[in-house]
């Protein structure tokens, strides 16, 4: 008698504790009664800056004794696919730290509060303009652009060599190149006298774009159409093609990604490394002897001298509960003076103009690490985002370098594989 | 014994036709849940625009009409039933040949069980990076090929069109042997051994018992291994994604790649749904005539 009941309890009660589960929401720290919580993302910042961000906190809620910061570190790797989760399920953190491209696709959902609107002029001062600049968002068919987030530490890339393979290869190793068609001069030498390759950019990520924007290459005119449908585009796709083809770069530009760049540089088959000087670090506790020939020289530029930058950024979703909160920790983050110590201890740049002026980034280099920064920060200034957030940006690339590809490997001619782009973007 | 009163025979004659599905319950309460109810919204979504971060617009089947004008959706469906082909066959011979090699009682015949096993248990991350480098212009493949035939030899394993999607399947094969080989083996170990050694007084000579006895019984092994391998060839992805990431120029493309950059990268979560559908369809449509083949084979023996 007890029997048929109870199981039938047990049974209702399995069924209405699965389906419970189901439809809670997930309660966030956001939601707590007891003053304001916040919930902040970072992109791999630990183990190694735990001590840093734990006491960045700890002083901001200092400042704000109603405010508690939960950290959250996620991988570098899955932070696309976790904060895209998050936003859309309303789970979300309420300051993230994002890159801007992807910030952007975001900010195209209009999923990230627009910043323009929540720093005033003289906090927005404290910031180089340009790195800001890499932080806004102009819509299609809007003249208004929308500041998705503030600009926090920044990769100003500068040229690594391998001065013995520039011996080898009869170049004198106390002027190595400065532009690509330097470089593209330089090549063939190394391939022939070492049997080594001169350099690789990678198609993962937006590297051989920012190349031929600074090879001359333009993008979109000012309608949003395709910019590069012209001699300028022509030369900057000739230029990679030709390298292909005459064996000048590894055929791996096709497949392979930065960190294979690295390994290459490491085991001396590249002479150079066009990267951050964050890696030169990696470079001397992996490959001692590679890091012992190493010489830093600044970023290799087109014919306008133009730099670039890759900036990190702290971002606020829109549905966050405590907007003004977030913008001061977002501020605090990015303050001259957290700015400073981050930037060493992490060997990147600032975007704050008064960080960059510190004798830190200004003084004199008595090793290669010394000069790998100053030789960064020194261009830091004339640094620009090459490609600036628009929207579709993503697809843009993605036709440029198929296109690219095809004309790389002999299926259409450069002049064909620029016309068929630039109509693919139109269309 | 109790005397039972009328409502408790009422419940136990309502009990008694529906009982024991009440213990069914809680496992198809979990199936629907992680299995079913995905897949109703992957159908419901496949007719919505959604980007997961805006409420689904409903656009009837304009995912599937854009689906049959996308070049990239048929390159991607060609690239996959290509891969089915360059991976299946091998994957369901192979493991059999070396399943009877490693059956035999020889000496150290553990170890190569092992060895050929050592594969399955490696992450694909780790297997897809090592190949990367084996398959690397300066790699291992290149130098011992160049050592064999006396002079450099570059192949461009991964960044040629024509050999990219070769090369990522012999990562598969290589990868699957050890699994399907076990599977076999567990067949092998299951025949009776007086067939064999009826056979062998009838006068049948080893090759003789291999073709009437093995490899007959071995069919429901084979159909298994068959099933199996197309399903995990149509959803290839790691190895894509570790290895050449779809190019280039398209040429390692595969449907389940593509559904990952249109739905992960580019948001297009509906059209990827769509996609997903379509999957599904191919996937059961071959496994299907994989099912109707062996029962075909059946009748024919």
């Amino acid at each position: 008698m007890v029997i048929i009941p109870s199981r039938r309890r047990f049974l209702l009660g399995s069924a209405a504790l699965l389906l419970g589960a189901c439809g809670a929401r997930q309660v966030g720290p956001s939601d707590g009664g007891d003053g304001i919580r916040l919930r902040f993302w970072t992109m791999q910042l630990k183990p190694t800056f735990e001590d840093y961000l734990n006491r960045v906190i700890v002083d901001f809620q200092g400042q704000y004794p109603d405010t508690r910061v939960e950290w959250v570190d996620v991988p570098w790797g899955e932070m696309e696919t976790k904060i895209l989760t998050a936003v859309a399920a309303n789970t979300g953190p309420d300051v993230v730290n994002l890159n801007p491209l992807f910030a952007s696709k975001l900010a195209e959902r209009e999923a990230l509060l627009d910043l323009e609107t929540q720093v005033s002029a003289t906090e927005r001062a404290a910031y180089f303009p340009n790195l800001w600049q890499a932080n806004q968002l102009v819509r299609a068919g809007s003249a208004a652009a929308i500041t998705f987030g503030l600009p926090w530490y920044v990769a100003s890339d500068i040229t690594l060599y391998n001065r013995a393979l520039l011996e080898e290869a009869g170049w004198d190793p106390d002027r190595p190149p400065g532009t690509y068609a330097e470089l593209a001069q330089m090549a063939p030498l190394i391939r022939e006298r070492t049997g080594k390759y001169a350099f690789l950019l990678t198609m993962d990520g937006s590297q051989v774009l920012e190349a031929m924007v600074q090879m001359g290459l333009s993008l979109l005119d000012e309608e949003g159409k395709a910019g590069f449908d012209n001699p300028a585009g022509e030369a900057a796709f000739a230029y990679w093609v030709e390298l292909f083809q005459s064996g000048g770069i590894p055929r791996e530009v096709l497949t392979e990604s930065h960190r294979r760049t690295l390994e290459l540089y490491q085991s001396g088959e590249l002479a150079f490394l066009l990267t951050g000087p964050q890696f030169l670090r990696q470079i001397q506790e992996n490959a001692p002897d590679i890091a012992a020939v190493t010489d830093v020289a600044p970023q290799i530029a087109g014919s306008d001298g133009r730099v670039s930058a890759a900036v990190m950024n702290v971002a606020i979703p829109k549905a966050t509960l405590y907007p003004e909160r977030a913008v001061q920790l977002a501020l605090f983050l990015t303050n001259a003076q957290n700015q400073l110590e981050f930037s060493q201890l992490a060997n990147t740049l600032p975007s704050t103009v008064a960080t960059a002026a510190d004798p830190y980034f200004t003084g004199t280099a008595a090793t290669v690490l010394d000069k790998a920064r100053l030789v960064s920060a020194a261009q830091l200034e004339r640094s620009q985002v090459l490609i600036p957030p628009v929207e579709g940006l993503a697809d843009l690339q993605k036709i440029i370098y198929e296109e690219l590809q095809r004309a790389m490997l002999g299926e259409k001619s450069v002049q064909v594989a620029v016309r068929d782009a630039a109509q693919r973007w139109n269309g | 014994m109790d005397k039972e009163g009328p409502a408790q025979r009422a419940w136990q004659q309502f009990w008694i036709p529906f009982g024991p599905y009440g213990f069914v319950l809680p496992a198809l309460l979990l199936m629907g849940i992680a299995t079913f109810w995905p897949m109703l919204q992957a159908l419901y979504l496949s007719l919505t625009r959604y980007d997961l971060l805006s409420t689904p617009t409903w656009i009837g089947l304009e995912n599937y009409r854009r689906l049959l004008w996308d070049p990239l959706f048929w390159k991607a469906l060609g690239n996959t039933l290509l891969y089915v082909a360059l991976v299946v066959p091998p994957l369901v011979w192979l493991p059999l040949g070396l399943a009877i090699l490693v059956n035999r009682p020889w000496p150290g015949i553990g170890l190569f069980r092992l060895l050929y096993y050592l594969p399955v248990v490696f992450s694909v991350v780790v297997a897809g990076l090592a190949w990367r480098w084996l398959y690397a212009e300066n790699g291992l493949l290149n130098h011992i090929l160049s050592l064999v035939l006396g002079h450099a030899v570059r192949i461009p394993w991964l960044t040629d069109p024509r050999w990219a999607l070769f090369s990522v399947s012999l990562v598969t094969i290589w990868k699957g042997l050890g699994y399907y080989m076990v599977i076999y083996l567990a067949g092998l170990q299951g025949i009776p051994t007086h067939l064999y050694e009826a056979a062998a007084l009838d006068g049948a000579n080893r090759w003789q018992q291999h073709r009437w006895i093995t490899l007959p019984l071995m069919r429901p092994y084979q159909v298994l291994v068959l099933i199996l391998s197309t399903i995990a060839a149509m959803k290839v992805f790691e190895e894509v994604y570790l290895l050449t990431r779809g190019g280039p120029v398209y040429s390692t493309l595969t449907l389940v790649y593509y559904l990952y950059e249109r739905g992960i990268r580019d948001l297009e979560m509906g059209y990827a749904s769509a996609m997903g559908l379509v999957l599904f369809g191919v996937v059961l449509l071959l496994s299907l005539g994989a099912v109707r083949l062996y029962s075909s084979r059946e009748e024919g023996l």
